[in-house]
């Protein structure tokens, strides 16, 4: 009997053990880095905090107090996150994050100073979901989309102005064209939405869920689903323009540049990068990858810079011509990010690299590495 | 995929979301995988029940008593004939393990299949999609990935992706219902279900402990994790109990005893008798 009940304490020892590994969303190891450059400075927003790194040399923001030097990162005591989105900023020199821990109830939406990271007003306890998407700022009014399907709408000071409610998950950034609000939905759907009462202009419905953001260009919304569609849809009326579908699914933004299209696709472990005609949604090109793509390329000047899950950073350029590439030993999710003539990549929970830059040539200029706190 | 992905979670995750893709109600989806599971495993609780009776059998026999009262003194070599006993008996201690080894990855399996179903955030989003069978989609369209997703995750007002709180109106405050169940109910399958520990005090310390830990590891899994978890965690007590109780090997008298001293415990009589 001895021996059964120590090896029963045993089993609930470690039942709790894995248990413990394996739940909660293993949210520290799920961390999607957001990224913003704005003037000479890049905000990342990964794991606990948002970093200000300075572009000239990759260096933390830091201050200095006496003899004493302490990196400035939003929050202070790293409490309030995960961040997932792309912090937005204000006219009036606010930053805007959303918390994605799902086991704070409250599900905070902070607003800091963004030269030092003071915080401003916290939106907490009425969203019912975490926030995994950034905001748009559209004449000073705040426009965030929750995991509860609201897309709610602040003035500056963190007053809720209105909310509009899609079916389901709002996961992307929304964008507008100075007339609507565009917002994609897990629920299927694209939504454009008035930006002044929040109301619902139309609602096209498309054949998978859309973790992706829209690309605005010249009255057209360019999408993909995770189903694999790529759609044109005109944005006065929601119509379907064209719409064509690839094996696989498509995580990322449909980058538009010119009269071409350019996406990444992912079928189970392979990948590939197309380019398509603007107008009918006929292909250019396709690429493949050589890794799962699940960021949308940039698209900078004449290069096409992607990132495969495998860490591969590639340019082409525009017509599928192989330019350079570099490993990271890492998974790369996020879409590079152009700062002037670098090319700044994310990688996906490298602690002693969280974001490298390039040159267009594909040389290395700096990585970032946190201050050790 | 590794090994433990492609064997245990992907199957277990694409059945359940079979079922929910034809109930289309993601907490019963969980209530029927969990029973359906619990059924899958009844026989191996069987012989593990079987296995535990053998065992009290051993140790309440009049040969096992003398032995004790002749090693009393001597805990190594009243081991040591324990097992000689065992073994004369044709009875294998460790065979009442084995079952529980086999369920282990099973609760194991179940628990990240809901998790991974749930997908609450991009990376799980994209798990989701890879674990997915596409084949699904060829015996029901409704099971493809695109019809799949995204999963609806309210049960009863709860989302079922974050861990359950409820406020409660007058009070102001809020409380997590569905942890307090899940600890209960923990409690009341241990305490009912826990067969005798016979004569030995360190088994019915040890069994007592269990009654006491189980619920609060349990509960505070609930408190933390997602509330889909917590569904599973008070179907499968639940449904324990049920099964438990088919099998006449239910004793409730059991429910508010505590024993931590030795001697024989009116609960394993209770079940003597039954016998």
């Amino acid at each position: 009997m001895k021996i059964k009940t120590i090896f029963l304490l045993a089993v609930i020892l470690m039942l709790g053990g894995l248990l413990s590994a394996c739940g909660n969303q293993s949210l520290a190891s799920t961390d999607w880095p957001g990224l913003t450059v704005k003037d000479d400075m890049a905000y990342l927003a990964a794991g606990t905090y948002v970093y200000a790194i300075n572009l000239a040399n990759g260096q933390e923001l830091t201050i200095t107090q006496g003899s004493e030097t302490t990196a400035v990162r939003f929050p202070t005591d790293g409490k309030g996150g995960p961040f997932y989105g792309d912090p937005a900023f204000t006219s009036d020199g606010q930053m805007i994050i959303g918390s994605a821990n799902i086991n704070d109830r409250k599900h905070p939406l902070f607003s800091a100073n963004a030269d030092d990271f003071t915080p401003k007003w916290v939106f907490q306890e009425q969203a019912k979901d975490i926030w995994l998407a950034g905001a748009l700022i559209l004449d000073d009014v705040i426009y965030m989309p929750n995991s509860d399907g609201g897309l709610y709408a602040f003035d500056l000071n963190g007053n809720i102005k209105g909310k509009f409610v899609a079916e389901h998950a709002l996961w992307s950034n929304p964008v507008t064209d100075g007339k609507a609000i565009y917002v994609s939905s897990m629920d299927h759907s694209v939504y454009a939405v008035d930006p002044d009462n929040l109301n619902q202009i139309w609602k096209t419905e498309l054949d998978a869920s859309i973790t992706a953001s829209p690309t605005e260009v010249d009255g057209r919304l360019y999408i993909g689903t995770i189903g694999g569609t790529v759609y044109a849809i005109d944005t006065e009326t929601g119509n379907i323009l064209w719409q064509k579908n690839f094996k696989g699914g498509i995580f990322d933004r449909v980058v538009a540049s010119g009269d071409r299209l350019y996406f990444g696709m992912l079928s189970q472990d392979t990948g590939t990068i197309y380019s398509l005609n603007t107008e009918d949604g006929t292909v250019v090109w396709s690429y493949d990858a050589g890794g799962a793509v699940i960021a949308s390329p940039l698209v900078k000047d004449d290069l096409v810079v992607f990132v495969t899950e495998t860490g591969t950073v590639r340019a082409l350029d525009r017509d599928a011509k192989p330019l350079w590439m570099q490993t990271i030993d890492a998974k790369l999710y996020s879409t590079p990010v152009a700062a002037g003539d670098l090319i700044l990549v994310a990688p996906m929970g490298k602690q002693d690299m969280m974001l490298v830059a390039y040159d267009t040539t594909g040389a290395l200029k700096w990585i970032f590495t946190p201050v050790k706190k | 995929m590794n090994f433990w992905d492609l064997l245990v979670v992907q199957p277990m995750t694409n059945i359940l979301l079979s079922i929910y893709g034809v109930v289309g109600n993601f907490g019963i989806a969980i209530i029927l995988f969990t029973i359906l599971i619990r059924l899958a495993t009844h026989p191996l609780m069987v012989k593990q029940i079987k296995s535990s009776q053998k065992m009290q059998e051993l140790n309440n026999s009049k040969q096992f008593k003398e032995m004790q009262e002749k090693y009393k003194g001597n805990k190594e070599k009243l081991s040591q004939e324990q097992m000689k006993l065992y073994q004369e008996m044709g009875y294998n201690p460790l065979s009442g393990c084995l079952p529980t080894l086999i369920q282990f990855p099973i609760i194991i399996g179940l628990y990240q299949s809901i998790t991974r179903a749930l997908a609450a955030t991009p990376l799980a989003m994209l798990t989701l999609t890879r674990t997915i069978y596409p084949w699904l989609e060829n015996i029901m369209p409704r099971l493809s990935l695109t019809s799949l997703i995204p999963i609806d995750n309210y049960f009863l007002g709860m989302n079922l992706s974050q861990p359950e709180w409820t406020t409660l109106p007058i009070l102001g405050i809020s409380i997590p219902i569905l942890a307090i169940i899940v600890a209960l109910t923990t409690y009341v399958q241990t305490k009912v279900t826990t067969p005798p520990t016979g004569t030995d005090p360190q088994a019915k310390q040890m069994s007592n402990m269990m009654a006491i830990y189980m619920p609060l590891l349990l509960g505070y899994f609930a408190i933390n994790f997602a509330s889909g978890l917590a569904v599973y965690f008070i179907v499968s007590n639940v449904f324990g109990i049920v099964q438990y109780a088919m099998m006449g090997k239910v004793d409730w008298s059991n429910l508010f005893k505590f024993s931590f001293g030795s001697g024989t415990s009116s609960s394993s009589k209770a079940i003597t008798k039954k016998k």
